[in-house]
């Protein structure tokens, strides 16, 4: 299958709120097709570099994201907090479709063979009408990834998609993204789990407010074996 | 156009199937009104929840003092001081939004700081202008009135339903994922500052073409409360939207019908928003009848 996954080049990007400095001279490739993981300690700057090349975040320096077809420029995105409120009448199907359709959604709802497709694939078919609010961490995470695989995307970037889900979400979730990693497709993803990292990236970008390291995975541990010590390596893992 | 709409209200009337009140033409007019009103307003006020952006109609409805108050002084009709109205409360709403990119101060405080603003400005200018004339015009402004719809206001209305709706069907979905989720919005690469600006701009609009039947004072409750109510007992969005559509229109046209028939001497924007505090009241109480029965209580 083609892939249309842009080449992203971080060239001299810095980031700073006020006086505080957040990301100093980031410079980093990520070729189209790699699944890249960022890794870091907290408040090391990992979400910070994500929401800058989503454009939510000014900086200074250049962020390219070169798209071999203009025309296929999708990109799906999970955000670190999902952002629903447990009492507001959201269901899983209310989000689905403001983020996928252009029928309003106070119409009625006519069955969508993607929508009802994607939620299969992650299984929240059960969850339709339930509050989006309501669902655990995991179950909100599936469908923000489902909302966000709705586009057709060619790449994912995706902020702790896994952080708070349980172990069967977990599989459920890897699953997926190396399917779509399978088709050629890139995923940029913010990680803590080291063995996730060890698994399924080809990159990993060490970000400590610098760009520390940017390599294979094994070669990543390996250099952090020699220059940490274990309670440095276990803050960053 | 007008006179025959009236006629047939009167015909209805002479067939027994209305109330001798719809005889009047002030009163169809203020019927009409409230149809074109509630509508917009319940559907306008699912977002100001989503949002949580109640002070910011509050803010914008007391702006509507101001504007008034400026227009009769420059000379405009006293009964439709539309040219200041608009443009006073379309530049403060611009105004804020334009202040809220600009600064650390959070939008909460910042709206307070506007609202304070607007209620001080037009209780000041409103005193002015009551040296001027009748003291029941500015009761009128305050808390609106019954009698002052006339056909050049349900144009004005006719023109802001059509809009609305018509951007609704474009844009409400997109308009909805902002105010969720302005991250994943922006990622869907929807322009949610245009957004943003959009979004107060027809809260402006709103609540001038609300001005008249509603009051200046009330206005922005009318915003807040339908959807609050329909918050409590929607299970999703379409039904939110629906409910409180419903909540406003029938709040707005007993407001408006229930004291003519009576004939008690309640101005209409107090006695609207009654009803919609009852509709809250109705609701609270379904939400907690519910909530008990999950909990098996």
């Amino acid at each position: 299958m083609s892939s249309y996954s842009p080449t992203i080049s971080f060239n001299n990007v810095s980031v700073s709120v006020g006086q505080h400095c957040l990301l100093e001279k980031i410079n980093l490739a990520c070729p189209a097709g790699t699944w890249m993981g960022i890794v870091g300690p907290n408040g090391g700057g990992k979400s910070t570099l994500i929401k800058a090349l989503m454009g939510q975040m000014p900086h200074k320096g250049e962020i390219q994201l070169a798209w071999p077809n203009k025309s296929k420029n999708s990109i799906g995105y999970v955000p670190q907090i999902a952002p629903f409120e447990p009492t507001l009448p959201v269901s899983v199907n209310d989000y689905l479709r403001l983020v996928s359709l252009n029928r309003p959604v106070w119409l009625s709802y006519k069955r969508n063979r993607q929508i009802n497709e994607k939620m299969e694939l992650l299984q929240i078919s059960q969850f339709a009408n339930s509050r989006v609010g309501a669902l655990s961490t995991g179950e909100r995470q599936r469908v923000l990834l489902c909302g966000a695989l709705l586009s057709d995307p060619q790449i994912l970037i995706l902020d702790e998609p896994l952080a708070g889900v349980d172990k069967q979400g977990h599989a459920v979730i890897l699953d997926i993204l190396a399917q779509f990693h399978q088709q050629g497709k890139s995923i940029v993803m913010v990680e803590h789990h080291w063995h996730v990292i060890a698994k399924h990236c080809q990159q990993v970008a060490l970000i400590d407010k610098q760009l520390k390291l940017l390599d294979s995975p094994s070669v990543v541990l390996e250099k952090l074996n020699q220059t940490m010590s274990m309670f440095d390596l276990a803050k960053t893992a | 156009m007008i006179d025959s709409i009236h006629h047939f209200f009167a015909d209805l009337v002479a067939l027994g199937l209305l109330p001798d009140m719809f005889n009047y033409g002030f009163l169809v007019n203020a019927f009409l009104a409230t149809l074109l009103i509630g509508p917009l307003l319940g559907a306008l006020g699912t977002l100001v929840v989503v949002k949580r952006l109640a002070f910011l109609s509050e803010a914008v409805g007391h702006s509507a003092l101001t504007g008034v108050s400026i227009g009769i002084l420059l000379g405009e009709p006293i009964t439709a001081p539309w040219i200041s109205l608009f443009t006073f409360s379309i530049l403060f709403a611009l105004t804020l939004q334009w202040v809220r990119g600009r600064t650390t101060v959070p939008y909460d405080a910042l709206i307070g700081v506007f609202l304070a603003f607007a209620l001080a400005m037009g209780a000041a200018l409103l005193m002015l202008v009551a040296k001027q004339v009748n003291a029941h015009l500015v009761e009128q402004v305050l808390f609106g009135s019954v009698l002052t719809a006339d056909s050049q206001d349900l144009v004005i209305l006719s023109v802001m339903f059509v809009l609305i709706v018509g951007l609704a069907f474009r844009y409400s979905n997109q308009a909805i994922l902002t105010a969720l989720s302005p991250e994943i919005a922006k990622s869907k690469r929807i322009n949610t500052q245009l957004h943003d600006y959009g979004f107060v701009l027809l809260i402006a609009l709103m609540t001038v073409a609300a001005v008249k039947i509603i009051g200046a004072i009330l206005v922005g409750a009318l915003l807040l409360i339908p959807a609050a109510s329909a918050r409590l007992i929607a299970h999703n969005l379409r039904s939110m939207m629906m409910w409180s559509v419903l909540i406003a229109i029938s709040s707005a046209l007993i407001g408006v019908l229930l004291p003519m028939y009576m004939q008690w001497a309640i101005t209409t924007g107090p006695a609207i928003i009654l009803v919609a505090c009852v509709w809250f009241v109705l609701a609270i109480s379904l939400h907690s009848v519910k909530g008990a029965a999950r909990h098996g209580v």
